[in-house]
């Protein structure tokens, strides 16, 4: 068996570029992921706001002028860029692009945008904050009528803000950092990649899906001993390439995958045999041609990584709370949320129900691959 | 008539793979379409889902936040030791948490402040940290310059104040009524699977032209170098061109109001760009690999590489400026800015599409410097192969 093992290694080695690139592609999606997501929803990409304002004559012009001027963002870059302009040039201004929006300063100022994006968000809370202020200071300078009214202090009590916010400090759930399902989604779609291999394997020791099939299968030789030689061969060059790239996101990219690696290992493990005797099923139950059933592999793998939120994160939670059993069939969403548990939980027990359902999995494939085998008749013509 | 006959005879041939891809690729742009017409584009529409935990029974303080926060939140009822779990699945996005005894703290001025947990630094976390502080900011001015009678009357001066709100109107009133927010998500994700099908299909049938059999039977036929890639070339197009066509009709017909207006024009336009632009790298790479397995993992990293870095998946706003560097490198970073000038047209006027002409006329520029590098790698590699000594 050790013997089957080594030759089945060196033949897989042999094909080069193939290798190369199963290696490589999910470095490579790594890295771009890295620059995609380096500040992907943190406030520090926001930038200046080029806004207009039109003046009405009316209200408390010099204030709001004032305000606008002196907004910052949290780390003190101004959030407005104002051109003081009249109608017709702010009209213009938007309807080219060159500004967010434009404010009708007044006493009640309005805001006009072409679209209520982040920017238009931004410029709007704002002047609802700027409002408000003057809705608390003219409420005040009412109730104490006939005492001295420093309408300056009430501005800057409003001002000179205070925190009223502290963290939940709980055991779990302190690592949310969202963007981590991106890479654990691409993680999970590698390893179930090994499908590509499982799919060689289970053609090439079907005596109906190819000439080296036949061949093999007139050797003297146990077909569930030899099936199991090539399995496990192309499982060991693919775990190398699983582990190269946890390897190359813990250390190179600084992925944070929690304190438990060990653990990550086993579940990309588990994941890669589940992806490759996905594979080998499909060779040997589909019917079709070789490039057919590469198509199905390649879009169901796809499909799996989509649900697991490999492109858009909140289709995973979607389907989670909308459609949990579509959760159990798809190893990509079960390994990504083994890894995310390890991250977010700081115990075990989603970790484990999820590897078990991974293991049912795993021998259910076993199971049906053995049974086919089993009663495989190959009538000779 | 022959090339195009072998291109023909082809496709019939790979006619269950493509349309496998097809199918998969639309019922994945149409579940990414829908989903993010869903989320909406205004944020402070978007409410948030939201565990409140109120341990100060009766504090009505922790009402009136509770009552003014329904503006951005969409509260969930939970039990606190479900919150770890909730939040996994994001069945809550933000968990908001009143210890006892707050409303008395915040009013003796002693330390009272509200638990959060949420995810970090994000824009939505952002706006309810800011409205929980905007409320209990605005509560401490106003019992500092004035005695209120009761807690009821604050927090009934705190509901009337919090209330004012600035009016906004949106210009030309764009995106009500006419499906251009959904055709701009639309037509941003069709880019992705643009460039994951057309690499898939086009390099699959262009590798095929590939095989060392066929190149030797091509180069000793009457017919030149140029004359078969521009053949092979007139039948991608068309190909491309069915593909765009269908994909847009799709578009529109799952769409809100079935509207065929200007933009839906432009986006066309633009989506016709982009698609010559992924038909010359989808001709680059079925010359240079003609390995199926080889093209269906170059396949998935052009097309991720490109959605991500180019802003279809992640909006060009959220990436910072290092990576906007490199995103001018890659052709959907130009397709998705066309797009989004398209959707802030509001004025079809000479002044307004230039900039929309402009960014479509430099996708066209990428596709031709792809094609003369393809026809060169084309000839060099056919000429190497007629000095070999082949036989």
């Amino acid at each position: 068996m050790l013997t089957l093992f080594s030759t089945k290694i060196k033949c897989l080695y042999r094909d080069r570029q193939g290798l190369f690139w199963a290696l490589l592609f999910p470095i490579f999606l790594a890295i771009i992921y890295h620059y995609a997501f380096a500040d992907l929803g943190k406030t520090d990409v926001l930038k200046t706001i080029d806004i207009a304002a039109i003046s009405t004559g009316s209200g408390n012009e010099a204030t709001l002028k004032q305000t606008l001027q002196d907004a910052t963002f949290e780390n003190g870059l101004p959030i407005f860029n104002v051109a003081f302009v009249d109608n017709a040039e702010a009209e213009q201004l938007l309807d080219n692009n060159k500004v967010t929006g434009y404010i009708v300063m007044g006493e009640m100022p309005e805001l006009v945008v072409k679209d209520m994006d982040i920017k238009a968000t931004i410029a709007k809370n704002v002047l609802n904050s700027y409002r408000q202020m003057y809705g608390v200071a003219d409420i005040i300078t009412k109730e104490i009528q006939g005492e001295s009214v420093n309408y300056n202090a009430i501005m800057k009590d409003m001002v000179d803000r205070e925190y009223y916010l502290k963290n939940r400090n709980e055991a779990s759930g302190t690592n949310m950092d969202y963007t981590v399902i991106y890479f654990y989604a691409l993680l999970a779609m590698v390893c179930i990649y090994g499908g590509n291999w499982g799919l060689r394997e289970g053609t090439d020791i079907c005596a109906s899906l190819s000439a080296r099939g036949a061949r093999v299968n007139i050797a003297p030789y146990n077909m569930a001993k030899l099936l199991f030689c090539n399995l496990s061969a192309s499982l060991a060059l693919h775990f190398t390439g699983v582990l190269l790239v946890i390897a190359f996101m813990s250390n190179i990219l600084k992925i944070d995958f929690g304190t438990q690696l060990p653990y990550v290992i086993f579940v990309c493990f588990v994941g890669s045999i589940i992806g490759i005797l996905f594979g080998c099923l499909t060779a040997l139950l589909m019917k079709g041609t070789e490039k057919k059933k590469d198509a199905f592999l390649t879009c169901i793998t796809l499909i799996w990584g989509f649900l697991a939120g490999l492109m858009v994160p909140s289709v995973k939670y979607i389907v989670s709370i909308k459609f949990p059993a579509l959760t159990f069939v798809n190893p990509v969403h079960l390994i990504t949320d083994c890894l995310y548990s390890l991250y977010y939980y700081s115990d075990l027990v989603k970790y484990t129900y999820n590897m078990i359902i991974l293991s049912i999995i795993a021998a259910i494939l076993s199971c049906i691959i053995v049974m086919y085998m089993r009663r495989g008749k190959h009538g000779s013509y | 008539m022959g090339v195009i006959k072998a291109y023909i005879k082809i496709c019939k041939n790979k006619s269950s793979v493509i349309l496998i891809y097809m199918l998969i690729f639309a019922g994945v742009l149409f579940m990414l379409s829908q989903e993010s017409a869903n989320e909406s584009k205004t944020f402070t529409d978007t409410k948030i889902r939201t565990a409140f935990i109120n341990k100060d029974n009766g504090s009505l303080l922790s009402q009136g936040l509770y009552e003014y926060l329904d503006k951005y939140c969409e509260f969930v009822e939970i039990s606190e030791e479900r919150i770890d779990d909730a939040l996994f699945i994001r069945e809550v996005e933000y968990v908001i948490e009143i210890d006892e005894g707050f409303e008395e703290n915040f009013l003796s001025g002693g330390e009272a402040l509200v638990k959060k947990q949420s995810i970090p630094d994000s824009f939505t976390s952002m706006a309810i940290n800011g409205a929980i502080n905007n409320y209990l900011n605005t509560a401490a001015v106003l019992k500092t310059y004035i005695t209120f009678d009761n807690t009821t009357e604050l927090v009934d001066v705190l509901k009337t104040n919090m209330a004012l709100e600035s009016n906004i109107f949106l210009f030309g009133s764009m995106h009500s009524q006419n499906d251009n927010g959904y055709y701009e998500t639309y037509f941003n994700y069709l880019s992705y699977v643009m460039v994951a099908s057309f690499i898939l299909i086009i390099g699959t049938i262009m590798a095929t032209f590939q095989k060392l059999p066929i190149k030797r039977r091509n180069l000793v036929a009457p017919i030149s170098i140029r004359n078969l890639n521009l053949k092979l070339l007139f039948c991608n197009g068309l190909f491309t061109t069915m593909f765009l066509i269908i994909f847009v009709i799709l578009g529109v017909i799952t769409s809100k109001n079935h509207v065929i207006n200007q933009h839906l024009i432009f986006y066309g336009i633009n989506a016709f760009a982009f698609s010559i632009v992924v038909l010359a790298l989808s001709y680059l790479f079925g010359m240079v690999l003609n390995n199926t397995k080889l093209l269906t993992l170059v396949s998935t990293v052009v097309s991720l590489g490109f959605a991500f870095m180019g802003g279809v998946f992640v909006p060009l706003e959220m990436l910072n400026s290092s990576t906007l560097k490199i995103a001018r490198f890659v052709p959907s970073y130009w397709y998705v800015l066309t797009n989004n000038a398209i959707g802030k047209l509001s004025n079809f006027n000479w002044q307004n599409i230039s900039e929309v002409l402009g960014y479509i006329t430099l996708q066209l520029i990428i596709a031709l410097v792809l094609f003369v590098v393809s026809f060169v790698y084309s000839r060099s590699l056919l000429s190497t192969l007629s000095r070999r000594q082949i036989f």
